[in-house]
């Protein structure tokens, strides 16, 4: 099997099995267009360790089947989310949250769409029943609004609320 | 780093392509400013009030120019995420919870906000843009009328749209509501294929557009891909409430005024509810209660239609009010309604032997059925579709989806049980006439199927229903292949015996009759596979064993031809002919020779016949120039085998006339022919051996020359020219010529030879040899002084013989030792 060398934003070179990095949309067009030759890869913007990371995934989904994205017209219940992770993707995505977005970003940058929902829904398991202040301490975000704005916004997601 | 790849990576979020039929509408898209920087003013227009104002003053907020502001610490590492990854994320969360991120941050908020998440909301509650699904686009967009008529559509939907918003969210969800119309633009009611669907709701490109609700949807459409957020704001506002304080099934307690608008709601609920909008356990809960009360309404309205239909009464059917059945129409893609006519239908009320039977129907034409009656059969159900269609005219769509199911149902659950019944009854009659009439079976079904599925109101693709047909009947299909080739096995085996190959006329070996026949039996079995073949959908798997078969069918053909006739009449004749030569009298048997003769001609009739055959039915099945097809190949070696056989014979027949002739001059030529005692005349005559050979080889040459065709001919006086001229080289060379009296003689006679070449066999290449004789009998004629010359003059004797075999001649001149010196002396070639 060939391999690919991956040359990460901290200088590392990775070697990886072609069939296993291929599931990555950008770094198989990358390859199809015969840029590899034989120098590495460059990925200017992930590191060593998110790549790692990043691998292990596909390893382990490396035999899945393409999800072609059109939900069968025969499923007459229609799409319905999927909020349940598989549970080996549960363990692999607990990881604190600056790993936890800097998988997002490279699986965004690497066209990686199962990695990418999976970072998604994770993130959105977070946000669930929470406030607008727990949200914020929780990803640390500092709180911009005036009280007066605060009161407008309330105001205008009342369409939301119940009556 | 993260802002790195921001900028590599800002693809839109789900942002669907443009469709064509929206015409100059263009989807409501968020314009990113080059720097990655967010322009918000846009929605200013679409949310009101004081959100506006504060997306407006986004400048002047802290975060609104991620790309020059974000830190890259961790601690507002969420913040720094694309906006597309943001709302991917909200795109997984309850409405709620959204509006809760768009309340923690001002940076978060107008992604709260983001017209494409909600696109993508709506899309999670069922509805489906043509812009989301190209493939589905694609299908409609290839037929010409149905994309001028949306052209048509576009134009006013764009006009429409442009008059007002209010009105149209009030329209939109007035029943029939968007929702209805959407699911039923998209959605086969039985949950079927999307091209079904397509026809279902578009019916035949041919028909005009539609209007009324189909323009609705449409316009549904449009408006929903333009202003998502309004339109979900509309739908979420009016349906959660009833999520929380369900709508109830007792019209005078509800708040909704009839048992439609109830049936409506229920039915638009589900798909809210699918769309998980709500908190979890709100959702879930609402989500049971609703599948609860659907349930309930629709046994009530079942049981309601079910009292009406207890009569089974065609007649009554036709006069109830179909109130109730209207109703169960618009609940859950109207299941309910559709399965009641399979259940009270008559056409579906289970007989006696358990299959959906007829026997309600009283017609006599249903009961008893017999291979031969099937035709009847099918006729009389052709009518019993049609009062079904005269009755069903009213529902959605004009009764098309009813339609549709019934006639699809009709197939699948009378048609071909009762199809597979019968083939499995029914044992009589046996061998061809079975095979003929069960494919006729096949073939009046499959005939009537498309023709139901071409009914009026009838959406059903003929490949679907054909497969529906196809699928189960597999295994009947496939006994009905192996029982066509082991019958005609069978038949060729009983042939073989029957037929004598010992005793008579070499030509009455092979029965021209015998091979027609055979090539009948096999062009009738070929015709009944060919309706399978014919017939067979591509997505039908085992299509390619109905290939197989008739090739099998043309190779059993051809291998019992060549195997069990051809062959050992050949092998016969040829053992007869070799038996002759054996016998004491050599000379050949000129009737043998007709006989084999007249074998070979029959042989290439039945060659020309196959190659017409494959020709005509074969080809329907291989491609002629396909080398590797089994077809092709057997047919080729078939050919060969023949050609191989017949010139066998023909070499057999000339290594007789060889022997004849070889014998009369062993036997009859005088020793001193060619050197006649002084006291003889020499006579310009042939010799009467000559004459003797001369006359054998006519009488053979002539009764091949008529008797079979040219280039057969050819072959074989080529092939007697060149043995003739090696048989006479050799016997000459049993004499000594006296140049003075024998050679004229010889002349006389290689003149002779000459002559008979040039009369009989008509290709230059053969005469050349005789050419290159009486060459040779000038050598004996010459005066010793000019013999050289003429020996070196290799020309005379190319290209036949060379020098130094034409030297060996000279040698037999009775001078020769004299005038040795002469010619060897100053031979430079020697």
């Amino acid at each position: 099997m060939s391999t690919v060398q991956i040359l990460t934003s901290d200088g590392q070179t990775v070697t990886v099995d072609r069939k296993v990095v291929s599931k990555a949309g950008v770094i198989d067009s990358a390859l199809a267009s015969g840029a590899e030759g034989n120098s590495p890869l460059k990925l200017d913007n992930i590191s060593a360790s998110v790549l790692e990371k990043i691998i292990e995934y596909l390893k382990h989904h490396v035999d899945d089947q393409p999800d072609d994205g059109e939900d069968s017209d025969d499923d007459i219940d229609g799409p319905r989310r999927d909020p349940i992770i598989d549970t080996w993707d549960a363990k692999f995505i607990e990881v604190d949250l600056e790993l936890l977005y800097e998988l997002i970003l490279a699986a965004n940058y690497l066209d990686i769409k199962p990695l990418l929902d999976l970072g998604c829904k994770t993130v959105a398991n977070m946000i669930k029943g929470k406030t607008p202040e727990e949200i914020r301490s929780h990803f640390n975000i500092p709180a911009d609004f005036t009280p007066e704005e605060e009161e407008q916004i309330r105001l205008e997601n009342e369409w939301a609320e119940d009556r | 780093m993260a802002t790195t790849v921001t900028s590599e990576r800002s693809t839109e979020f789900e942002a669907p392509a443009v469709p064509a039929r929206l015409g100059g509408i263009r989807p409501y898209a968020r314009s990113v400013a080059p720097e990655g920087q967010t322009s918000y003013t846009r929605y200013a227009g679409q949310v009101t009030g004081t959100i506006a104002a504060l997306l407006k003053a986004g400048a002047r907020l802290p975060f609104s120019s991620r790309t020059t502001t974000a830190p890259s610490s961790a601690t507002t590492a969420f913040l720094a995420l694309p906006d597309d990854v943001h709302l991917r994320i909200l795109a997984h969360l309850p409405v709620s919870d959204i509006l809760n991120v768009g309340a923690a941050c001002s940076h978060l908020l107008p992604l709260a906000y983001d017209p494409r998440l909600y696109r993508t909301l709506l899309y999670r509650m069922g509805f489906k843009l043509y812009a989301e699904r190209p493939g589905f686009y694609a299908r409609v967009s290839d037929r010409p009328l149905l994309r001028r008529t949306q052209q048509r559509r576009a134009v006013r939907l764009a006009a429409l749209a442009a008059a007002g918003t209010d009105a149209l969210v009030d329209r939109l969800l007035a029943p029939p509501s968007l929702v209805l119309l959407l699911r039923h633009l998209f959605k086969w009611p039985a949950g079927g294929r999307a091209d079904r669907a397509l026809i279902t709701a578009y019916g035949d490109p041919d028909v005009p557009p539609p209007s009324g609700p189909m323009l609705m949807a449409d316009l549904a459409l449009a408006y929903l891909d333009r202003e998502p957020l309004v339109v979900f704001q509309a739908v979420y506002r009016q349906l959660r409430p009833s999520c929380l304080h369900p709508p109830t099934a007792d019209p005078g307690a509800a708040n909704l005024a009839s048992e439609v608008a109830l049936a409506l709601r229920l039915d638009q609920l589900r798909w809210f509810l699918r769309g998980d909008l709500l908190p979890a356990d709100i959702g879930d809960a609402a989500l049971r209660a609703n599948t609860a009360r659907t349930l309930a309404f629709e046994s009530r309205h079942l049981r309601a239609l079910a009292l009406a239909y207890r009569s089974a009464d065609l007649a009554a059917m036709r006069t109830v009010p179909q109130y109730h059945a209207d109703i169960l129409q618009l609940v859950h893609d109207g299941r309910a309604g559709l399965q009641f006519w399979v259940q009270y239908h008559p056409l579906f009320a289970p007989g006696p032997d358990g299959l959906p039977g007829l026997h309600a129907l009283r017609d006599p034409a249903l009961t008893d059925l017999t291979l031969t009656t099937w035709p009847t059969f099918l006729d009389a159900l052709a009518g019993h579709i049609r009062d079904f269609h005269d009755l069903v005219t009213v529902g959605l769509n004009d009764g098309r989806t009813t339609l549709t199911f019934v006639t699809a149902e009709v197939v699948t659950r009378l048609v071909v049980p009762a199809l597979r019944a019968l083939v499995a009854r029914e044992s009589r009659p046996t061998g061809a006439e079975r095979l003929a009439l069960i494919a006729d079976v096949f073939h009046r079904s499959l005939a009537w199927i498309d023709a139901a599925a071409a009914l009026p109101r009838v959406a059903l693709l003929p490949d679907y229903v054909r497969l529906a047909l196809f699928t189960p009947c597999t295994d009947l299909i496939r006994t009905q292949l192996v029982a066509e080739r082991q019958y005609v096995e069978r038949q060729y085996e009983a042939r073989r015996v029957a037929h004598p190959t010992a005793g008579g006329d070499f030509s009455q070996f092979i029965s021209l009759e015998l091979a027609l026949d055979m090539l009948h039996l096999n062009k009738a079995a070929l015709a009944r596979v060919a309706v399978f073949w014919i017939q067979a959908p591509a997505a039908w798997a085992p299509r390619d064993e109905i290939l197989a078969c008739a090739e099998t069918l043309f190779v059993l053909l051809v291998r019992h031809l060549a195997t069990h006739h051809l062959r050992p009449a050949f092998t016969a004749a040829i053992a007869r002919l070799t038996a002759g030569a054996a016998a004491a009298d050599p000379a050949v048997d000129l009737a043998q020779l007709d006989q084999f003769l007249a074998l070979v001609h029959v042989a290439d009739l039945i060659v020309q016949m196959v190659e017409v055959y494959h020709k005509q039915e074969m080809l329907a099945f291989v491609d002629e120039y396909d080398f590797l097809s089994a077809v092709n190949q057997e047919k080729r070696s078939f050919e060969t085998g023949i050609d191989d056989q017949a010139a066998a014979g023909l070499d057999r027949v000339i290594d007789r006339l060889m022997d004849q002739v070889a014998h009369l001059l062993r036997t009859t030529q005088r020793p001193d022919a060619f050197t006649p005692p002084a006291d003889r005349t020499t006579s310009v005559q042939p010799t009467p051996t000559c004459q003797r050979v001369l006359a054998c080889l006519s009488c053979c040459t002539s009764a091949v020359t008529g008797a079979t065709d040219k280039h057969v001919v050819d072959v074989f006086l080529g092939e007697v020219a060149l043995r003739l001229f090696n048989v006479l080289s050799e016997h000459l060379k049993r004499f000594r010529v006296d140049p003075e009296t024998g050679a004229v003689q010889l002349m006389a006679d290689l003149n002779a030879y000459h002559g008979w070449a040039t009369r009989t066999l008509r290709n230059p290449d053969a005469v050349r040899y005789f050419d290159v004789l009486k060459e040779v009998g000038n050598l004996y004629l010459v005066t010793p002084q000019h013999l050289r010359s003429l020996l070196l003059d290799g020309s005379r004797f190319e290209p036949v013989l060379r020098v130094e075999e034409a030297y060996e001649f000279v040698i037999l001149r009775t001078d020769y030792a004299r005038i040795k010196g002469m010619v060897e002396d100053r031979c430079a070639f020697m």
